[in-house]
């Protein structure tokens, strides 16, 4: 295969698209105007996506597309920056789906000498791609196929090379089950939309890695020196040395006391036993530290259990998100249960929010009678039963039975198929499941999920201003100004993600497009990422962008809410007691300050003025408004 | 009266408690008043400057409350935290 190399700074100037239908792949020169447009990771993606995907194909058809991509920052000196990002059409919510992963796979991909992997179409039999620097192959995965994905992982690096990276699918994604992850040979996962059965649908294993390149750096010396600066800051930055000891979960407690970590599907009932998500009592189980490539956090934990049903367990761990999605919400304050669930979900290769969530769905559902042992296949789903909850991960990764098989579809369509009023207990926002925050509580960070491009994301929409008080403190039940904030943090990360800069750092306010301008020119030597102005122009560029995806999806006003009860059902515990999601207001405002217009559509001259003239014109066809 | 007081993160490290109950005479405090009895009966000092830690009363920030001027009254709840984001 001959490929060609421009002379690029930062990036390795190149893009491998693989055709599995032909068993052929290319690779293609990265494009100019690509990079400056859109700077790299997430921004590649979506325009990719826009280019490239026609709209109402079905996702897990071979018309679907995966863009795995990096950074400019990638596999640099750079911390907290060598993340991947998978993009593609969602199964699960069948809109625009970014998730995000970690661990050393990204920065092997560069080393390889990729910017970017475009995957179509479907193979005939299971394979899996093995990319040894410009050498790609496709390989047998039969043997591969069915396995866990730990068992996948050491057969393929037994078969390619031992140092090798890679990113794989479980039985889950094979089994097409909507909530499918993309697992890392360390365990880190891209979870959200179901990019485990998108790679399932192709018949596509594994993509494997190992690479002899490194990227080569513009300036340096001035790389160096900011780099520098980024270490000392990091030194004295206050929450470092919680972080490093206990990563997100250090928030587990304080999310419940904040009102979040909505117990019982969100029914806000008091959670007996909380005490049990305490930072001491969590630290009481790690044993060891794991982090990212070029990352000194290094947030990752291993937790281990060593008495109870469990005991044998180590498992690089429950975040913040998962002891609530396999705790809170389902009234559960086991811990080791926790770990335990963890571990089956990466082993299957399932996202542990969106499991979950369905798990407490139907065990909301078992509480009202509105499904009975018929439809759950005997078992009996009870709040904080751990036994049961396990059994459930299994049955869905496995599509095992009505209830398993049913709740593999996701909570929107599995509410749908129920029927008899379902849809009201069902935590979703545009098909994909809530996070651990409840809209009530913080009315900015409720409208962030409202309005998030992939569905109900945390992730692209983490108000700052309200959870931590950074870059100010706001009061979370002040609905004025709100959207200006939502629009503030979703543009931010949208930019902070094209390098792809680690969320958490974004969140903590240790890295933003100031900070970003800064290493992205001595990495790069272009001069429009010089100026902090132009990356917040990207980001609002990649955000309307992704919503433009939607929008020719059949996306508008009435999709950008929240579940029913959050509307209706005034919040039952402090601090939030009484309150609502006050959710008109607050869209109104949002659509104002983004330059949309009453059905939430970007208008031309929004779009113009982002230089997404091409975006405009399309969505002319669906009746843009001037 | 008498006021919970619970410690979560770097707090609960300082304090070397998780929660204790501190009683007044009185029917009504401000946090700063229950701040100073922390310092004086256990030598321990919190602040509102302090940019990672966060005071809560009944799960919300004293500074939408008055700040140190907020009210707490009998079985009131106080909250000390490391203030770390999620993800």
């Amino acid at each position: 295969m001959k490929k060609k190399v421009d002379s690029w700074f930062g990036y390795m100037g190149q893009v491998l698209r693989v055709d599995l239908t032909h068993r052929k792949c290319r690779v293609e020169p990265l494009q100019k105007e690509l990079v400056e447009n859109f700077i790299g990771g997430r921004g590649f993606g979506a325009k990719i996506l826009w280019d490239e995907i026609p709209a109402g194909i079905d996702p897990l058809s071979p018309e679907n597309k995966l863009v795995i991509s990096t950074g400019p920052l990638t596999g640099t000196k750079v911390q907290s920056a060598s993340r991947w990002v998978a993009q593609f059409k969602s199964p699960l919510t069948g809109i625009y789906c970014r998730s995000v992963g970690g661990g050393y796979f990204g920065a092997e991909l560069k080393f390889a000498g990729y910017d970017m992997v475009i995957v179509e179409g479907k193979a005939e039999r299971p394979v899996y791609v093995w990319i040894d620097d410009d050498k790609v192959e496709f390989k047998n995965a039969t043997k591969v196929w069915g396995m866990n994905t730990l068992a996948a992982r050491d057969f393929l690096l037994e078969e390619t090379e031992k140092g090798a990276r890679a990113i794989i699918v479980g039985p889950a994604g094979e089994n097409l089950v909507k909530v499918a992850a993309i697992v890392t040979d360390d365990s880190r996962t891209a979870a959200r939309g179901g990019p485990g059965a998108v790679m399932g649908s192709k018949n596509l294993k594994a993509i494997v890695v190992k690479g002899s390149k490194k990227p080569v750096i513009y300036n340096e010396e001035a790389l160096g020196e900011a780099v520098k600066e980024q270490i000392q800051a990091y030194r004295q930055w206050s929450h470092f040395k919680d972080f490093h000891e206990l990563g997100t979960d250090h928030a587990v407690y304080l999310w419940y006391t904040f009102g979040h970590f909505p117990p019982y599907n969100f029914q806000q009932r008091e959670l007996a036993g909380v005490e049990r998500f305490r930072p001491e009592v969590l630290a009481s189980y790690v044993v060891g530290h794991k982090g990212c490539y070029g990352c000194m956090v290094r947030c990752g934990k291993v937790f281990k259990v060593t008495k109870g049903p469990y005991a044998g367990i180590a498992w690089e761990f429950p975040e913040l998100e998962t002891h609530w999605s396999f705790g809170g919400i389902l009234g559960n304050c086991n811990i080791e249960s926790i770990i335990a669930a963890n571990m089956l979900c990466d082993l299957y290769g399932l996202d542990t929010i969106s499991t979950g969530v369905a798990i407490a769905f139907a065990t909301e559902l078992y509480e009202k009678g509105i499904i009975g042992k018929s439809e759950t296949d005997g078992l009996e789903l009870k709040w904080g039963d751990a036994e049961v909850m396990l059994e459930m991960v299994k049955r869905i990764a496995l599509r095992m039975g009505n209830m398993g098989n049913l709740l593999a579809e996701g909570t929107k369509r599995a509410a749908e198929i129920i029927g008899r009023g379902a849809e009201k207990y069902a935590m979703h926002i545009k098909g994909l499941e809530m996070p651990a925050y409840d809209p009530r509580a913080m009315k900015g960070q409720g409208l962030g999920l409202a309005t998030g491009t992939i569905g109900g994301s945390h992730a692209i929409s983490w108000n700052k201003f309200e959870i931590l008080g950074v870059p100010k403190k706001v009061d979370p039940f002040i609905v004025e100004g709100k959207a200006e904030l939502a629009k503030y943090v979703q543009d931010e990360m949208a930019a902070c993600e094209t390098a792809v800069f680690c969320k958490l750092t974004v969140n903590h306010n240790m890295t933003n497009p100031n900070f970003y301008s800064k290493v992205l020119y001595s990495a790069t030597g272009i001069e429009e990422f010089k100026d902090p102005k132009y990356l917040w122009l990207v980001g609002e560029r990649i955000w309307n962008l992704e919503r433009a995806f939607d929008v020719r999806e059949g996306i508008e006003r009435k999709h950008d809410t929240v579940p029913v009860r959050l509307l209706k059902e005034a919040m039952p515990r402090a601090p939030a007691k009484g309150q609502i999601f006050e959710l008109d207001k607050l869209l109104k405002d949002y659509y104002r300050v983004r330059g949309w217009d009453e059905r939430g559509s970007p208008t031309k001259k929004k779009l113009v003025e982002l230089g997404l003239v091409e975006v405009a014109g399309e969505l002319e066809k669906k009746a843009l408004p001037t | 009266m008498k006021v919970l007081a619970k410690f979560v993160g770097s707090p609960y490290k300082i304090v070397g408690v998780s929660d204790i109950w501190l009683f007044f005479d009185k029917d009504e405090i401000t946090v700063r008043e229950l701040l100073n009895k922390l310092e004086m009966e256990r030598g321990v000092k919190f602040t509102l400057e302090s940019d990672n830690i966060v005071i809560l009363v009944n799960g919300r920030r004293i500074e939408f409350m008055g700040g140190l001027d907020a009210r707490l009254k009998d079985l009131d709840e106080i909250v000390v935290a490391s203030i770390i984001g999620g993800g």
